[in-house]
């Protein structure tokens, strides 16, 4: 990952030179974060993946000039990734607004005897989430941001993203329990 | 946060990055991002080209006043010189000439 300096310089080059290797470098450095996040909140379509990265880093560099350098650009990047990711949904399909009891049902279906949750189910449960819980347990657990860049990413309030997060460890802490025991 | 929320929150942690798998690398993403951006807008002067023919016109500037300076002061009226007014006007017609060409140019 780049320093916030190199990510200036870098950004500095795009802007007052039209400079495209500098911004081809921020896109190398970033391009696995940012398909990363949009593999969990596509489910794996690798296709779509491929779409929204591209989208996001072409915008990404239309919008530069508006980048104002006070958080991270990675934390814009993923901000920008997002805002695709809801804008193609709701082009494209209903937003399933399931919530997290589906976590607890996954784990309810699976072999009473053996207690055990593995690898598909729990990213069979974290599938069926809402996109905003999937990006929030992503982001919080996965990509390691605070709840303030977290807050930043989603537009949505601190205190918001707090309560996700809280009924997200709630609910996460049974099949932990089971993750672990198996 | 309280010490059993950050224990909870390292474990779940854990077990999500234990079990997600990395998404395939695309190799091309950052050429096909690069050729869906909009063309390169160069701006038509590069910053040495501008200093020069600021240098030109300054001196240009200089050495026309201390000529006309010299046409108007009665002492020094015999050293005023034609030639350096010409050499001026052809210096001021090249940077001019070459300005507009090059923005042509560039169009």
């Amino acid at each position: 990952m780049l320093t916030k300096i190199q990510e200036l310089a870098l950004i500095a080059r795009c802007i007052a030179g039209d400079d495209r290797n500098a911004y081809g470098h921020l896109v190398k450095a970033y391009a696995d974060d940012i398909r990363r996040m949009l593999d969990r909140l596509t489910s794996g379509d690798s296709a779509l993946v491929d779409d929204l990265a591209q989208e996001t880093f072409v915008k990404g560099y239309l919008s530069l000039r508006s980048f104002k350098g006070v958080s991270r650009f990675r934390t814009w990047l993923f901000r920008i990734a997002y805002n695709e990711f809801v804008n193609h949904t709701r082009c494209s399909r209903r937003i399933m607004e399931v919530g997290i009891d589906s976590v607890e049902q996954v784990c309810e279906d699976a072999d009473e005897d053996e207690s055990i949750i593995d690898s598909d189910m729990l990213a069979e449960a974290i599938d069926k989430l809402s996109p905003t819980m999937k990006a929030v347990i992503q982001l919080y657990y996965y990509e390691g941001f605070t709840v303030a860049r977290i807050s930043t990413i989603l537009q949505m309030p601190q205190g918001t993203v707090k309560s996700y997060l809280h009924r997200a460890r709630t609910k996460l802490a049974l099949t932990l329990e089971k993750y672990e025991n198996c | 946060m309280g010490k059993k929320e950050k224990d909870i929150d390292n474990r779940i942690r854990r077990m999500i990055r234990e079990n997600s798998p990395e998404p395939s690398r695309n190799p091309w993403l950052e050429r096909k991002v690069l050729n869906r951006l909009p063309p390169s807008i160069r701006p038509v002067f590069g910053l040495p080209e501008i200093v020069g023919m600021g240098i030109v016109i300054v001196a240009i500037i200089l050495m026309i006043n201390s000529e006309i300076q010299k046409l108007y002061n009665w002492d020094s009226v015999v050293e005023f010189d034609y030639s350096v007014l010409v050499c001026c006007l052809l210096s001021g017609l090249s940077v001019a000439t070459y300005a507009v060409l090059t923005m042509l140019k560039k169009c």
